[in-house]
């Protein structure tokens, strides 16, 4: 177990939203959203929150299942890769899939390069096993576990970084200034707790999220005419 | 909370020894019933399925049970739409359980007529597909915001949407909608917006490679392009294997049902060589 003081530091570190995974590429389909005039300013944070009820919620689960697996277990390889075959069936938006796909593999694989190997044999089997198939949420879960950083507060984390992504990203489709984005991700935090607890009553097997226009927009965004960002 | 009806309905379809496609009934429990299949060109076998109800009912627990055998080719569709009525304080919601099995080299399209949640119904819908190798599957659904031509809109308790397509014990596709209008406002930008009706159309033949379906998601999104207007938008994505899914949005339930029929002709033919047929109804 590492000191509180470690612990803490290393949960900062890996759940800024400026870690180098390439975050900042990818709108997961807002993009298409502005241009259609669907998401405006005014209505962010309603829409914020109600990412944070649907796919926050179904990504906390998945991020809660991964963090409780253990690297030392006979089942954890095939429990692994069920988990994120699962998601992926999941996110049906081929770029969405993609874009979630390429910022699991490059944060587990940027945390196997951080930490002790002698204290993340997990990741390191995850990584020679099927780097392809590493989910954003599950990589973070994992991650964490390996870590020891309390589930809740491991998934609060993972909603807050990837929130601070999407408001990061509406920086530059809308008239955001960095004072309003700050304080929108302030005011979101209640609804990132919630999402963290409704999570903890829910299976993979029962979460469920209403994700119709964001999954629209995103199977949409490779026809724009002008694109900023990957997905 | 009390039940009300176990309707059950089991179909076979059977390559016959001429080629066309034949039905057998296994189970047959009312409210659920077929009367007969129709032969298409072709060799395929048409079915309309019929709720003797005249609606699915509050407390109502249904199960359609849908097996193709090798080489058979069966289409299955509805009488009407699926109107889904009010649910009684005392009935508990109405539950539609569908495992359909497409075997390999068996082709299935399904394509019911939408489901129109009443005001005050309750419904989940769970539906299992497996697909052998080199089995085919077109199947939509479509979902209206109520009773459309007197205004009901969104005014139902409750609609859970569970779909769940694999391939080898490997999922394909999963999906799970829960839609609580009155706790969670579907004119969200997150769920439906201004819009009142969507559709999913799963599109799937099994062992295509990446690169097929990568030109056939290019192919069916510049169709999207070209139906995509104010009332309504479409978009395709490739699955993580072995197929496509659309999916669509509108005001109004024709623009979807057209739509529908122009990326199921378009898919039909890449993928078969051959045109779709539709089911003996006007759309």
């Amino acid at each position: 177990m590492l000191p509180d003081q470690m612990l803490w530091l290393h949960l900062l570190q890996l759940s800024d939203s400026a870690i180098p995974i390439g975050t900042t590429a990818h709108s997961f389909g807002l993009e298409t959203l502005v241009e259609d005039g669907v998401l405006t300013v005014p209505g962010l944070a309603d829409f914020l929150r109600d990412y944070l009820a649907e796919t926050g919620t179904l990504e906390a689960v998945y991020c809660r299942v991964a963090h409780a697996l253990q690297a030392d277990s006979a089942a954890f390889l095939s429990d692994w890769t069920r988990l994120n075959a699962r998601l992926s069936a999941i996110r049906t938006a081929r770029e969405a899939r993609t874009a979630s796909l390429t910022l699991g593999r490059r944060f587990v694989q940027l945390a196997a390069d951080l930490i002790d190997p002698a204290l993340s044999p997990g990741l390191q089997r995850v990584l020679t096993a099927d780097k392809a198939n590493i989910h954003h949420t599950t990589g973070f879960g994992l991650v964490m576990g390996v870590l020891a950083v309390p589930v809740d507060l491991a998934v609060c984390a993972y909603l807050q970084q990837t929130l601070a992504g999407l408001i990061s990203a509406c920086q530059r489709l809308l008239p955001l200034g960095q004072s309003g984005a700050s304080k929108l991700l302030w005011s979101l935090k209640p609804a990132i707790i919630e999402a963290s607890a409704r999570s903890a009553d829910r299976t993979v097997e029962d979460v469920t999220a209403t994700t119709m226009l964001p999954d629209l927009a995103s199977m949409r965004h490779p026809t724009l005419m002008t694109r900023l960002f990957i997905s | 909370m009390k039940a009300r009806l176990n309707g059950r309905l089991a179909l076979v379809f059977d390559c016959g020894a001429s080629g066309q496609t034949v039905l057998h009934v296994r189970e047959q429990q009312p409210p659920l019933k077929v009367i007969r299949a129709f032969d298409l060109p072709g060799g395929a076998a048409l079915v309309h399925l019929h709720n003797i109800s005249g609606g699915v009912l509050g407390g109502d627990q249904l199960e359609l049970d849908v097996r193709v055998h090798s080489g058979a080719r069966a289409q299955i569709t509805t009488a009407g739409a699926t109107r889904l009525y009010r649910r009684a304080a005392d009935r508990s919601a109405a539950t539609q359980r569908t495992v359909i099995h497409v075997e390999a080299d068996a082709q299935l399209e399904m394509l019911p007529d939408a489901l129109i949640p009443f005001a005050g119904s309750a419904y989940q819908q769970q539906t299992t597909v497996t697909l052998g190798m080199d089995a085919g599957l077109f199947w939509w659904e479509s979902v209206a915001p109520g009773r459309d031509a007197r205004g009901e809109h969104f005014a139902y308790e409750r609609l859970s949407l569970n779909t769940e397509i694999s391939v080898e014990g490997q999922p394909v596709a999963l999906e799970a909608i829960c839609l609580e209008p009155q706790r969670r406002p579907l004119s969200s930008g997150f769920r439906l917006g201004r819009f009142t009706h969507f559709a999913t159309f799963y599109i799937c033949r099994v062992g295509l490679s990446t690169s097929c379906w990568a030109a056939l998601e290019v192919e069916m999104m510049t169709l999207a392009t070209a139906l995509n207007s104010p009332q309504t938008q479409w978009g395709v994505s490739t699955l993580v294997a072995h197929g496509l899914i659309v999916r669509g949005v509108s005001l109004g339930s024709h623009p979807l049902n057209s739509g529908l029929f122009a990326f199921w002709d378009a898919a039909s033919r890449a993928l078969y060589n051959r045109p779709a047929i539709a089911p003996r109804k006007v759309y």
